[in-house]
């Protein structure tokens, strides 16, 4: 069972919650998003599946596997 | 407390340390940290490049928006670092064997920053040319000095570790 203090609290973040949600899904920058459609979420969306994704996606992580081996490496090859 | 008679802490009274465990939890993290280093400093407070500047330069809102979109991606996986680092370091500092000792963890946190460093650094500005350090002046003094950074993090981080050995530290219980 809630208060009625916990229940005025509740609907007072409710209502920051709800009225935060809307500032930011009405802002011109939420509108230029990759999965927006609008014409620039468009270009963007374009832009980031130009063809290339899968080949740009593993140019970006590329340093992790390497960084995955070397910490292999110290695992196997460290000494206590 | 009540003991487990099984264990060997408790029937030699003596225990066998190893260190490796909060080494490994410390350079992994850092290598996380190190990325977030890269990402908050370079990428968005200064903005000095992004991830894919040397291709898509910061001319035009698409282009921003792409690059924050690889950004994203490459957070991703330092993000992951970070997670797999909080993981193995809780799981070590549930060991008794496992010594707790700042100047190693710190060390590693350095070890892990300096591979971060140098590995990115080879692979995003020297043989894939993704971006540059700072991007206007493409492959420059500065990704070297990047490089740099990363070694003097290494050696700084495993003379640290090495010191912290050779003081031959106690094991403490918790």
């Amino acid at each position: 069972m809630y208060s009625g203090r916990a229940t005025a609290v509740t609907t007072r973040m409710k209502r920051v919650i709800s009225t935060s949600v809307a500032a930011l899904l009405l802002t011109t920058l939420g509108s230029a998003c990759p999965v927006c459609d609008s014409a620039l979420g468009q270009e963007v969306r374009a832009g980031i599946f130009d063809g290339r994704f899968a080949l740009t996606w593993l140019e970006v992580i590329a340093p992790f596997p390497i960084l995955a081996l070397i910490l292999a490496a110290m695992h196997w090859g460290l000494r206590d | 407390m009540e003991m487990d008679p099984s264990d060997a802490h408790y029937t030699t009274g003596t225990t066998r340390e190893t260190r490796k465990p909060l080494i490994m939890a410390g350079t992994i993290l850092g290598i996380g940290l190190g990325g977030f280093v890269d990402g908050i400093l370079f990428h968005q407070i200064l903005q000095t490049h992004n991830m894919l500047t040397a291709r898509l330069p910061k001319t035009t809102i698409p282009n921003i928006e792409v690059n924050m979109f690889w950004d994203g991606m490459f957070h991703a996986f330092t993000w992951i670092m970070t997670a797999i680092g909080i993981a193995l370091l809780w799981r070590a500092g549930a060991r008794r064997d496992v010594p707790w000792i700042g100047k190693i963890f710190v060390g590693a946190l350095f070890l892990g920053w300096g591979l971060f460093n140098l590995v990115e650094g080879i692979v995003d500005h020297h043989i894939l040319n993704l971006h540059h350090v700072i991007e206007r002046y493409g492959q420059s003094g500065y990704d070297i000095a990047f490089l740099l950074s990363g070694v003097v993090f290494i050696v700084g981080g495993i003379l640290a570790i090495r010191s912290a050995r050779s003081q031959g530290t106690p094991v403490t219980l918790r």
